[in-house]
């Protein structure tokens, strides 16, 4: 509901601010989209767009899906049929893979993806072999809450400070895992002494591991969920969070005085890798069409989806049914974030590469 | 149980007779016999196909729905495994081994009769042991480290000796092998990529379902056509005496039958182990224990259903363990579970065994009454079933190659699942015809990652104190004494090593030892491949290689040194030590003796032909127009069946796949050339 009133505010910001001046420019914009619009909403028609999912069948994700393609069908140009079909294998990038390379290029075919896949291929990720700066992104409806450190209060360090001076083991599913990178990056910038214990199968086996004292922590589950699913840890005092890992520090977090890892990485080079390393994941879970998709039906899809997510009889769906943050990460925010990105010099990024792949 | 736990036992039990209630389960439990006879469908997609609509439904009614379906899975799953050979879930592999040769016998009523009691019983005691234990679920499951689960594996794996029969050293490399398929994929130590060959498809590993249906289904099939007659040559028994007979087995090995359901709860209910392995865990249990067994277990021996089958349904209470008291899945299906947990506002937990223990004994409730129903539902038609056992070759092989092939896709939705199903047909196959056994692939296989993983983290966190821990140490015992026992047992009965080795004489080969070589070859190249790896991802395959190289060399010099002086049968296998000829082989024998090999060299490549011959009209035009194409074809060149017959077949068979493949499961179907040439012509499904 927050985000809704934001934005409700930024136009009624842009409104006073432009004034009549600009009545005329929006007058005649409003009148080539019309234009546009009705070409799209003819293509559309009648016509039915398949959505792969990267995600496993009935995994996490699919919940959200179901809800989010049910409005959004209703948002696009000629309302078209979406059907979801599920396409799973090597972390959303056999999917990536498929649409930007294989899929129909008239913007039949929508991908979603995880937000690793945004950067796969800037990491040399083996197998990630599409150009992430090329495809039309259209837009993230969910943003993931912020990241955490969280440990067992019985653990040899007691604070973010300690960390750095004593020894802690982290569980992480495997090297390649998000977890395993934060490690190895506050590690190297952050002097933290963190110490991977690797081959977990998922994160609930994880907390498992935790609750058995098997692992002393974990970096990156989100505190949203922590909240939600580990209350009884929570509450019996068992875990408590020690750091934010992310880019942007979260109102009751800061309230409660957990520190943000970021400020504690002081190197301007190593900051900037912390801010793309900590806000990919932010970025949730992203749709996107492959590259040549005509720009009207491209700007349309990304107008639905950015609608959809403003959508109030979205909104309560999804209050109802899914803890799922609401939060909208547009297409053209995505795409800087990847440009911005890929600007990275070569020096810095095999720095950062060196991070994500511990190679 | 205190009072209190009662007291919620029965009000759960009030909340579930509510007629409204059981029917949603019933309409759950026909569901999920449905899912698990056609292969590849099994209780994951199924659920998924669900779970949207138990989001409106009250969190009683919506668990009873989702483990009506879930809970009856594997009751329906033997249906396929008895008649045809084909395990319905990875889980009911076990079944095959015992329950194939019993239709062939003509005594599938009395097999699927067996099934079908035992999977009731099974199912009951399970949700029982669950229901009275709940107290001490999450204390006892927070015992279960990762130490504990790797010990757990290591005990599972100890199973190849018994599975391996007669032929030890030949099960323990196909275990090896399995162990090091296990490996493909993304190594979690070190992200390294481990014999991807650069396949995307593989980085994930090999998908289990087309390697289970490739190793056991495939090789059934072929030999079917290749014997071009009947699964079995006429029924023995009529239907109610076959259900009487059934019956009166199951409840003779009653002993069998609580223990086996024991073990599949007792390690469905511990995350991390995997259930496909459980069938073959009771079923190895059985052939240990139970008398006589070494000489009949194979042969169609009913206590080998019964074991697997108890234990595959007891499964179900188990596996609910972790879900519920933890949110770790114990299975596919719980994890989807989970979802449902999510939309109805309950959080996996303590709560669920305090505030919400009602939900928990309502699902305990769900499973025992499905268990009821469908195993009920089963045996009144197990009569009626058995009769699809004579069916002529040319009727069941269209559809059930079919429907294989769509099952094995729903593997991970590729080109790669289709390829997967057959090279693993070609091997199980081989397998078969030369008397390897497959169990200990199947072992290795879903063991062997869980072992490498658990062993690591077992070893970074805690170094080598671990093995000190007391279940560590009591399982390992165990896991010892389930291992060599029966090998000893075994060389005892061969006469001892000094008696095997006095054999030795001038090797002699056959063609069949060419399989060593193709066994030599692959072994090779995997640990060449396996070289430049950083140490954390070759550290287990290099040992497990080397393992595998040594039961190998060994296997074969045993087996040519003995021959001198001993008659053979076969032609490929040349003569080999009686014992291997004769009994105790722990696996289905090929049933094709009876043919030239020269016959069955050339039916076998003419069904490889069709085989492939379907992957290429699969990419040409699409799947679902293969299917009929496939029918008239085969049905017609193969053996001149009536065109209304063939026609009627194919219809129905492709309206089928058509409204359960494409429109329920929305399968994307793999591009075609068809579709990519006139994009027109997409409006038909699968193009």
């Amino acid at each position: 509901m927050k985000h809704t009133r934001a934005i409700t505010e930024q136009r009624a910001n842009f409104v006073r601010l432009t004034g009549l001046g600009m009545v005329a420019v929006a007058g005649f914009a409003m009148m080539t989209s019309a234009a546009s619009a009705d070409e799209v909403a003819d293509f559309y028609k009648g016509k039915t767009i398949t959505l792969i999912n990267g995600f496993p069948t009935g995994g996490p994700a699919q919940a959200s899906v179901n809800v989010f393609i049910k409005h959004l069908a209703n948002h696009i140009p000629g309302k078209p049929k979406i059907v979801s079909k599920n396409q799973p294998g090597a972390g959303t990038l056999r999917a990536a893979n498929f649409v930007f390379n294989a899929a129909d290029k008239d913007g039949t075919v929508i991908g979603l993806f995880s937000a690793g896949a945004l950067l796969a291929p800037l990491w040399n990720a083996k197998g990630a072999k599409y150009d992430p700066r090329t495809a039309g992104w259209l837009g993230s409806p969910t943003r993931r809450p912020t990241a955490i450190a969280f440990f067992r209060k019985d653990a040899p360090a007691k604070s973010w400070a300690e960390a750095k001076k004593i020894e802690m083991t982290v569980g992480s599913t495997g090297a390649g895992a998000s977890s395993s990178a934060y490690a190895r990056m506050l590690n190297a910038t952050a002097g933290t002494k963190f110490k991977l214990v690797l081959g977990y199968k998922g994160g609930r086996r994880l907390n498992l591991a935790l609750e058995q004292n098997e692992i002393h922590g974990r970096l990156g589950y989100s505190w949203a969920s922590l909240k939600r699913r580990e209350k009884h840890l929570l509450g019996s005092g068992v875990i408590h969070v020690i750091a934010q890992l992310a880019v942007k520090p979260d109102p009751e977090l800061k309230a409660m005085g957990v520190p943000m890892a970021i400020d504690d990485i002081k190197d301007p080079i190593d900051k900037r890798i912390a801010r793309t390393i900590f806000g990919v994941e932010e970025m949730s879970r992203p749709y996107a069409v492959p590259a040549g998709v005509p720009a009207a039906r491209l700007a349309a899809l990304r107008k639905a989806v950015a609608d959809t997510v403003a959508d109030p009889a979205y909104v309560a769906e999804v209050k109802a049914k899914l803890p799922d943050p609401i939060a909208l990460t547009t297409g053209a925010e995505i795409t800087k974030f990847i440009n911005d990105a890929y600007g990275m010099p070569e020096n810095v990024l095999n720095r950062a590469r060196s991070f994500m792949t511990g190679k | 149980m205190d009072g209190s736990l009662l007291d919620a036992a029965l009000q759960a039990l009030a909340i579930m007779v509510e007629p409204q209630r059981l029917l949603v389960l019933a309409a759950g439990v026909v569901l999920g016999l449905i899912v698990g006879i056609i292969p590849g469908i099994g209780g994951l997609a199924g659920t998924a196909l669900i779970l949207p609509f138990t989001f409106a439904m009250d969190p009683a009614t919506a668990f009873a729905f989702l483990l009506g379906l879930g809970s009856v899975v594997a009751t329906g799953d033997p249906i396929p495994a008895i008649l045809f050979g084909v395990p319905g879930t990875a889980g009911s592999a076990a079944t095959v081994i015992d329950g194939l040769p019993m239709a062939k016998r003509g005594e599938a009523g009395r097999a699927l009769a067996a099934a079908y009691v035992a999977s009731l019983l099974g199912g009951v005691f399970g949700a029982v042991l669950l229901g009275v234990s709940i107290p001490l679920l999450r204390p006892l499951i927070l015992l279960m480290g990762s130490p504990e689960l790797f010990a757990l594996a290591m005990f599972g794996i100890s199973m190849v000796a018994v599975l391996s029969g007669n032929a030890p050293l030949r099960g323990l490399t196909a275990a090896s092998f399995g162990i090091m398929f296990a490996m493909v994929g993304s190594d979690p130590q070190t992200g390294t990529l481990r014999w991807t060959m650069d396949f995307v498809y593989l980085y994930d590993g090999l998908p289990l379902l087309p390697v289970v249906l490739g190793i056991f289904a495939l090789p059934e099939l072929a030999d079917l056509a290749i014997g071009r007659a009947s699964i079995a040559k006429e029924v023995k028994i009529n239907a109610l005496s076959g259900m009487w007979l059934g019956t009166k087995d199951v409840f003779r090995h009653w002993w069998l039958v609580l223990r086996c359901s024991w073990i599949g709860s007792g390690l469905g209910a511990i995350p991390g182990i995997g259930s496909a392995i459980i069938d073959w865990v009771a079923y190895g249990h059985a052939a240990r224990t139970e008398k006589g067994a070494r000489e009949t277990f194979g042969k169609g021996d009913v206590r080998g259903v019964i074991a697997s089958e108890s234990a595959n349904n007891a499964r179900e209470g188990g596996v609910l363990v972790p879900t519920i008291a933890f949110g770790v899945p114990g299975s596919a299906g719980m994890a989807l579970l989970l979802s449902a947990f999510i939309a109805h506002g309950l959080i996996p937990g303590p709560e669920m065994l305090t505030k919400n223990i009602n939900i928990t004994y309502s699902m305990v409730w769900s499973i025992a009454m499905a268990n009821i129903l469908g195993a009920g539902l089963c045996f009144a038609f197990s009569g009626q079933l058995a009769r699809i056992a004579v069916l002529r070759y040319t009727i069941i092989l269209p559809v059930v190659l079919s429907v294989i092939y769509v099952g094995a896709f729903t593997g991970s939705r590729s080109w790669g699942d289709f390829l997967l199903l057959l090279a693993f047909g070609v091997i199980g196959w081989t397998m078969k015809q030369l008397k390897w056994p497959r169990p200990p692939l199947i072992l290795g296989f879903v063991l062997g990652l869980i072992i490498e993983q658990n062993l690591f983290v077992s070893v970074t966190r805690f170094g080598m104190d671990w093995i000190t821990r007391p279940i560590v140490m009591v399982v390992l015992v165990m896991a010892l004494i389930g291992f060599s026992q029966p090998l000893l047992r075994e060389l005892r009965s061969q006469g001892g090593l000094r008696n095997i080795v006095s054999q030795f004489g001038r090797p002699q080969f056959f063609p069949g030892d060419l399989f060593y070589l193709a066994v030599f070859g692959l072994l090779g190249a995997m640990l060449i491949a396996s070289i430049d790896w950083p140490r954390g991802a070759k550290m287990v395959p290099a040992l497990i290689g080397t393992g595998t190289l040594i039961f190998s060399v060994l296997s074969l010099v045993n087996l040519s040194c003995r021959r001198s002086g001993m008659h053979g049968k076969t032609a490929l296998d040349g003569p080999i030590a009686p014992d291997v000829r004769q009994s105790r082989h722990m696996d289905i024998s090929a049933g094709t003796d009876h043919l030239p090999t020269r016959t069955v060299l050339r039916r076998a490549v003419a069904f490889l032909g069709w085989m492939l011959g379907f992957l290429a009209s699969t990419a040409l035009i699409g799947l679902l127009p293969t299917v009929p194409l496939f029918v008239i074809l085969y049905m017609r060149l193969e053996r001149r069946e009536t065109w209304s017959l063939v026609v009627s077949m194919a219809a129905g068979l492709t309206l089928f796949m058509y409204v359960v493949f494409d429109k329920f499961l929305a399968l994307p179907w793999p591009q075609t050339v068809l579709g990519k040439l006139l994009p027109a012509m997409r409006f038909i499904p699968s193009v």
